[in-house]
């Protein structure tokens, strides 16, 4: 949709400019449209055309070829509805009639959606059946008892502090700095004795 | 199975619809023969060949039969007939462009024979330059709606053949309003450019 069709406004309006030509805009938008054609010349125009052309097409739906079936004709779609199966008679069928009537009903895109929508469900089930169950973790066993509960996690939690800092428990020496000694205990220089 | 008469009381339709939905094959009969008529001139109209179009009015019938139950009262019983006259007949010319067509069967023949049965009628009230010209005009509405994409037709003939409003369309083509809408109106500007109105003015001017 490009800049240029956002900012004219006739163009936007020339679809509900046809409609009202063709008597078929609904009674709300009708007035908004009616006051715009009187500024417009542009719409104005366009009206003229399409009211022309409906008016054609109007006399051309109304003058039916004056011409009669044969006599046959009757008698021949009532052979081949009488000879239709009552199981084809959706109304005769017996099991899931609600469901597939509903499923008629639906409109193509919403059939689409609720389709994929129950694919996508199937699928998540069918790999929550197929997938093997885990191994039996070590806690399962415990029975649900706090205090034991409790003293698990304390273990559990002083055995990964440990496996963290193994030298948490021995500190390291720490070098000592090294003092100047004092000049009396200096030894004297060899090259000076 | 006979039925004398295909006229209906607008009160006896919900009666027979219901029985026919029960599947009561004669209430059916008795309600799609008030529109047999009808639905045939429309598929002359249609076609031009009036061994096509009671070709398509029979399958019409069936159809409508069988899917009976899909039909909910939101648009008249006429008018959703002629959706499925339209649907079949969509149908049968796709069938049609993928086989070679008989040369017996070109409706060359059939149209001169409908238009002199329609020259055999009497009550006319036109003159015969004015039924000549009428004609000219039908075959240039013909040809140009023809020319149209499948839906835009389909649009255009419900709303000028059945007088459909945008509710009825929408539901006769299970679609949207605002599909309808936005359908009705290209299918318009598209027969505007091709100038129909202009060669049609033409015409009635150089008569």
């Amino acid at each position: 949709m490009s800049m240029k069709w956002l900012l004219n406004r006739c163009r936007r309006n020339r679809d509900r400019v046809s409609l009202l030509a063709s008597g078929r805009l609904p009674e709300p938008e009708r007035a908004t449209i009616e006051s715009h054609l009187q500024t417009c010349a542009q719409c104005q125009r366009y009206y003229k055309q399409v009211s022309e052309l409906n008016q054609r097409l109007e006399e051309w739906g109304k003058c039916l070829p004056r011409i009669e079936p044969s006599e046959a004709l009757g008698a021949r779609w009532f052979r081949a509805i009488e000879a239709a199966e009552p199981s084809m008679h959706p109304t005769q069928s017996v099991t899931g009639l609600g469901l597939l009537d509903w499923w008629r009903a639906l409109r193509p895109h919403n059939r689409f959606a609720l389709a994929g929508l129950g694919t996508v469900w199937f699928l998540i089930l069918f790999f929550n059946v197929t997938t093997p169950e885990l191994p039996e973790t070590r806690g399962s066993n415990v029975a649900l008892n706090p205090k034991k509960i409790l003293m698990v996690l304390r273990a559990d939690n002083q055995a990964f502090v440990r496996l963290l800092s193994p030298y948490e428990s021995e500190p390291e020496e720490r070098p000592q700095p090294i003092a100047p000694r004092p000049r009396s205990q200096r030894r004297p220089d060899s090259a000076t004795v | 199975m006979v039925i004398a008469d295909d006229r209906i009381e607008p009160r006896e339709m919900p009666e027979l619809l219901c029985r026919a939905r029960k599947g009561d094959a004669r209430s059916f009969c008795r309600l799609a023969q008030a529109h047999e008529l009808r639905l045939f001139r429309q598929a002359v109209a249609l076609c031009r060949n009036p061994t096509h179009a009671e070709d398509l009015v029979a399958e019409t019938m069936v159809e409508a039969w069988k899917s009976l139950s899909s039909y909910n009262e939101t648009c008249r019983f006429s008018t959703w007939l002629y959706a499925i006259l339209l649907h079949r007949y969509q149908k049968s010319l796709r069938r049609a462009r993928s086989r070679p067509v008989p040369l017996a069967s070109l409706p060359s023949a059939e149209v001169d024979q409908h238009l002199q049965q329609q020259e055999n009628l009497p009550a006319s009230e036109c003159t015969p330059v004015e039924t000549a010209l009428q004609n000219e005009m039908a075959d240039q509405m013909r040809h140009a709606v023809q020319a149209l994409s499948e839906k835009h037709r389909q649009v255009i003939l419900l709303r000028f053949f059945e007088d459909a409003s945008l509710s009825e369309m929408a539901v006769a083509l299970n679609c949207s309003v605002g599909t309808i809408k936005s359908r009705l109106h290209h299918a318009l500007e598209k027969l505007n450019r091709m100038k129909i109105t202009m060669n049609l003015t033409d015409l009635g001017r150089d008569t």
